[in-house]
């Protein structure tokens, strides 16, 4: 991976990848290495979302990265368990990753719990900010999680 | 282009400030020479109600985006951008200061004199909240959301106001509330039962609804623009409004 060690000049437009993200029965999934947005429609869901799947970690995972994930709300509106829900890390090959500290969890803003606009087909984005990695050693446990806007009309 | 399939920044990156170009009727903001925009409304004369991105990245699963700060002019009401003219740019709900997306719980849904009145622990419905447009003593709109069923004559997805409250409960008004009497006062809902479940209400309003610019000459703000389809649409956020 690139390391830009000195001040670099940007002249343009700024162009993020969209990754691949998929959301089926209360399960959210994004590929962590295909992309820093990610933009799932709630239809496909057929409940309020309890696990959260991070796949392809691997020991090059950089710390202190940001996603962004833009949440269409389905017809019948869907939420985070945020009370319950935990980040899920696997490998790449399926195997889930057990180096970090049980103890990884989502926080956010005031302690405030991100609610979706339950408005069908209501846009809803948020940002979501990995724990500071250094050696693959987890420094830090907390997946800061921040709603960037609800109901964008 | 460069295509950098993940990068560490350990250098400062840094930014050209661009300032957009415009006329009467249009402002253009060029992504092929800048990332970072400024704009002094002192120069600009009228409502602008156009807002063109020019030059934007396109391609399949790809994400483009930009800053524009703008420099509040000394005439905040007549030479100013009309973001609600402005269709190609969606704005989230809610308001500064308001949490749109916290839903507050109702606890009770009770009659009084024949008309709903509910229940909710520290709501924020006691004082007007005021905005430029959309009438200068309107109360922002909200909507009710259940797990249940509503109380009859509330419906979801519709806009209800406050034409009464403390700071324990409100009464919920199908109409704008723009005065204490008369016809602006609001419209109560008759009471016939409570619903079923346990129903919350939240804010419903929307930044463009409101002045996104601070009304105060010189002021600074500076706003976010994100397309996730190559320039249809853009998702505009707030990243700081009156900054110094």
């Amino acid at each position: 991976m690139a390391d830009l060690q000195r001040p670099v000049t940007i002249n343009s437009a700024i162009i993020g990848k969209k990754g691949t993200a998929t959301c089926t029965g209360t399960t959210l999934t994004i590929d962590i290495i295909s992309g820093t947005y990610f933009e799932l429609d709630l239809q496909n869901l057929s409940g309020d979302i309890s696990t959260f799947r991070m796949e392809n970690y691997s020991a090059g995972f950089p710390g202190g990265q940001s996603y962004t994930l833009k949440l269409i709300q389905s017809s019948t509106p869907r939420q985070f368990t945020w009370s319950s829900l935990i980040p899920q890390l696997f490998f790449a090959g399926g195997s889930a990753a057990t180096t970090g500290p049980p103890n990884w969890h989502f926080v956010h803003i005031g302690g405030e719990h991100p609610y979706l606009s339950q408005e069908n087909n209501a846009v809803n984005i948020m940002s979501i900010i990995s724990p500071v990695t250094g050696d693959n050693s987890l420094r830090d446990v907390a997946w800061l999680v921040a709603m960037v806007g609800t109901d964008f009309q | 282009m460069a295509s950098l399939n993940g990068i560490t920044w350990s250098g400062k990156p840094k930014f050209q400030i661009r300032n957009p170009s415009y006329n009467s009727t249009n402002i253009y903001i060029d992504l092929a020479v800048g990332h970072v925009w400024r704009i002094d409304c002192a120069n600009i004369s009228g409502a602008i109600g156009n807002f063109t991105v020019q030059n934007v990245p396109s391609g399949t699963g790809i994400v483009s985006s930009f800053l524009l700060g703008l420099i509040q002019g000394p005439n905040p009401s007549t030479n100013y951008l009309n973001w609600l003219a402005m269709t190609n740019v969606k704005w989230a709900g809610g308001i500064r200061g308001v949490q749109p997306w916290q839903k507050h719980l109702i606890n009770s849904v009770q009659m009084d004199s024949g008309e709903i009145i509910m229940y909710s622990n520290g709501h924020y419905l006691a004082a007007p909240v005021s905005e430029t447009v959309g009438g200068p003593n309107s109360i922002l709109p909200i909507r009710f959301t259940t797990t249940g069923t509503l109380p009859t004559g509330l419906s979801l997805n519709t806009n209800y106001w406050s034409y009464f409250s403390s700071n324990m409960y409100f009464f919920p008004s199908s109409t704008e509330v723009t005065s204490g009497e008369g016809s602006g006062a609001g419209t109560p809902i008759s009471y016939t039962n409570a619903g079923t479940g346990t129903h919350y209400w939240h804010m419903y309003h929307h930044e463009k609804h409101q002045n996104i610019q601070t009304a105060t000459d010189n002021a600074v703000d500076y706003l976010s623009f994100t397309t996730w389809d190559n320039g249809t649409t853009w998702y505009g956020t707030v990243v700081g409004r009156d900054i110094k």
